[in-house]
């Protein structure tokens, strides 16, 4: 954020300006959008902190990550060895670790390009990716690939036990899928980042509204569905808390490298930053604090704080800690169950949004 | 929200004092076509009114749905279904609704397309213990979520549910209320005339309850819970008001017929056919939109089962009212789109087809 303060000064002017004319027209017609909440909380300059402070940078430095893990993959493709596998764990942790910023970001650009469903789909079908290796020819634009290809594939393929011995002879196919799942992987970011850069940042601040389809709308949603989805398929469901303890250490996102704990400390830490605008003062837990909800907006930090504290305490790699830490994954499922409902129901309804991606279909 | 129901409400109001004005100065009418004092009640009370064979209609519909929707887990036999098309044999659970006198088959377009679902459905049933695959039919499973679909992905029984929505009740009520100008309000049998009489029946079609709240969950416990039509008022309806909406000018055209009021009862009828139609299409665009929603990409149950309604729906499109704002050329698109199979939907790389479908339906509809 630090590289972020001057152009933030020549954005506040902006705003301040573009706040003027806004309540200069204001005054001369009776509907329109944009107007500050009745507690005077500027909606457009949280989203505006958002979108430049939050989700531009995030996805412009997944964008340069995925450059520097490009050059370490194709180091480890054309000299498979040990030295160079370790080489690349890092990088490609480190990547990994990047998306979980823009995980919560699923909305726009992003949901157009199915940025999560490409990029982490997990468990990755080892089986299907193994076939499409074999035969050489394979589609990753289709809707049904999501599951060959992003990160959890190349997990797969990079990190699994086998994967020296398999780089090593006759691999020539192997190789240019890992080369192919990363390019798809570059594009869909690169994409996702020009929409934003495009038109979509405007309609993104440009809409205060709480109504379903307004960016108060997805952010809320997100945040919920970014919670249902560290207690379900990142730290529940593989502990068995859906299938009456019968667990599933292979489903674990990073299962190859090892990383599923790191991954979700990291996701929850990104929606905390998101969740008060990374403590600009211009974040949800502000408009919380404007519709006067400052204890629902303080218990909410706190219980981030709790949850991601009892992540840390689980050690990677989490299908061990299955075993061992019962103790910790517990406490730790507990706090996450409890800031789950702090967003899903008290955040919600206090911010006006309708929870909206599980549609529960009557009939 | 408000502000602009304040308008909307301005702007009626503005418009029917307008009318007055206008028939003051300038209609010489015969006395019994004199406007006569009217109120609006806040409930389907009037004298005289009686929709019960809509009302038949609409609870064998849905009888006949949970029967097909049985497939999912036991065999079905289209013999049945049948029966209950032609309201033969005793076949409802409601044993009033064997003796009403009325069949779904004497009011419904195309009674051959959805025999021929019932004859798929009941085929597929045999199927309700293997898993779909493309070509082949079978249950697609999520969770605690099962659907029962045919080769293409289209579960037969929502074709039939939303299809006949449109083949029956939509059609009879296009057909009674755009002629509704035509018909006579002088002569009265039984308390009311055949203008009165034809509009309880649209009413009726509609399957909400005479003190319907358009602000209340109904339960499925709850006996005069929304029906059909009724239940998609807020099913798919909330956000543009399709409750309050058509309940409200349901109610004031009635009583303008009483009245003899013709400028309001054309209005109203308007307002119905237009926020019906409207209705329509926001489901067919809920469920065109469903299966591209990254949430649940992936997750066949929910993505067929949505274009299963989406087929129905759009299929029930077909019988919107003459002067559609939809353009056949636009219909035609829509058709095709949910005529396509539904795993090469789904499969489309930026679902190209439903992202069109969908525009489609927002820019015509201003949804």
């Amino acid at each position: 954020m630090k590289y972020n303060k001057n152009s933030f000064k020549v954005l506040s002017v902006i705003l301040a300006v573009t706040v003027a004319v806004i309540a200069c027209s204001k005054s001369g017609t009776e509907l329109g959008g944009s107007k500050p909440d009745e507690s005077g909380f500027d909606k457009t300059a949280m989203l505006t902190n958002y979108a430049d402070n939050l989700i531009i940078p995030a996805y412009t430095t997944l964008q340069t990550q995925v450059g520097l893990l490009e050059t370490a993959v194709n180091t480890f493709l054309s000299t498979p060895n040990t030295t160079n596998q370790a080489a690349l764990k890092p990088v490609f942790k480190e990547t990994w670790l990047k998306y979980q910023n823009v995980s919560v970001d699923q909305f726009g650009p992003a949901e157009t390009a199915l940025l999560s469903n490409f990029l982490n789909t997990f468990p990755t079908d080892s089986a299907v990716v193994e076939g499409n290796i074999g035969k050489g020819t394979y589609s990753l634009t289709s809707n049904a690939s999501i599951n060959q290809q992003g990160f959890p594939a190349l997990d797969y393929l990079l990190f699994n036990p086998h994967a020296l011995t398999d780089f090593s002879a006759n691999a020539a196919n192997r190789k240019k899928y890992v080369q192919d799942v990363l390019a798809a992987l570059k594009t869909r970011v690169g994409t996702v980042l020009d929409g934003w850069k495009g038109s979509y940042r405007a309609t993104f601040i440009g809409n205060t509204k709480s109504d379903s389809g307004s960016p108060i709308a997805f952010l809320v949603n997100q945040f919920a569905f970014e919670m249902d989805q560290l207690k379900g398929p990142r730290i529940g469901w593989p502990y068995g808390k859906q299938s009456a303890g019968v667990m599933y250490p292979k489903n674990t996102e990073g299962f190859y490298s090892g990383i599923s704990i790191a991954l979700a400390t990291e996701n929850l830490s990104a929606l905390k930053r998101m969740f008060n605008g990374n403590g600009s003062g211009k974040g949800m837990s502000d408009y919380l604090v404007a519709l006067k909800q400052q204890k629902l907006s303080n218990d909410v930090m706190s219980q981030f704080d709790k949850a991601i504290n009892s992540l840390k305490a689980i050690p990677d790699p989490y299908p061990t800690a299955m075993t061992n830490n019962k103790t910790q994954i517990d406490a730790a499922y507990r706090e996450i169950q409890i800031l789950l409902t702090l967003i899903k129901t008290d955040v919600a309804s206090q911010t006006g949004v309708r929870i909206t991606y599980q549609d529960t279909d009557g009939d | 929200m408000k502000i602009k129901f304040t308008y909307i409400a301005l702007a009626v109001a503005g418009m029917a004092a307008f009318t007055s004005c206008k028939k003051d100065k300038t209609t010489p009418t015969e006395p019994e076509e004199q406007v006569q004092p009217y109120t609006v009640p806040a409930t389907y009370t009037f004298t005289g009114a009686d929709y019960s064979k809509a009302t038949a209609r609409v609870k064998m519909g849905a009888e006949l749905n949970s029967y097909l929707g049985t497939a999912n887990n036991a065999s079905i036999t289209a013999t049945k279904a049948n029966d209950m098309f032609d309201n033969k044999n005793s076949q409802f659970a409601d044993a009033t609704l064997n003796t009403s006198g009325v069949t779904l088959a004497e009011k419904t377009s195309n009674a051959d397309f959805f025999r021929g679902h019932f004859t798929t459905q009941a085929t597929n049933s045999m199927s309700n213990n293997v898993a779909a695959v493309n070509g082949a039919a079978g249950v697609v499973i999520s969770g605690t979520t099962k659907r029962l679909v045919g080769a293409t992905g289209l579960e037969s029984n929502q074709a039939v549910a939303k299809g006949m929505m449109g083949a029956l009740y939509f059609k009879e009520v296009v057909k009674l209320l755009s002629n509704i100008g035509n018909d006579d309000n002088k002569a009265v049998t039984n308390n009311t005339t055949l203008a009165q009489r034809n509009w309880d029946d649209a009413f009726g079609l509609l399957g909400i309850p005479a003190d319907y709240d358009p602000d209340k969950t109904y339960t499925s416990a709850d006996a005069n819970r929304p029906l059909l039509w009724g239940g998609y008022l807020a099913e798919r309806g909330k956000e543009i008001l399709a409750g309050k909406t058509i309940f409200e000018a349901f109610r004031k055209g009635r009583a303008a017929l009483g009245g003899k009021d013709k400028v309001v009862v054309a209005e109203q009828a308007k307002i119905i056919l237009d926020k019906w139609e409207q209705l329509n299409a926001a489901a067919a665009l809920e469920y065109a939109t469903i299966p591209t929603r990254s949430v649940n990409v992936g997750n066949l149950a929910t993505q067929f089962h949505a274009l299963s309604e989406g087929f129905g729906f759009v299929y029930s499109l077909q019988f919107r009212q003459t002067g559609s704002k939809l353009s056949a050329a636009d219909y035609a698109k829509l058709k095709a789109t949910f005529d396509t199979n539904f795993y090469t939907l789904i499969n489309e790389a930026n679902f190209t087809k439903l992202v069109e479908a969908q525009t489609i339906l927002k820019t015509t509809y201003g949804l």
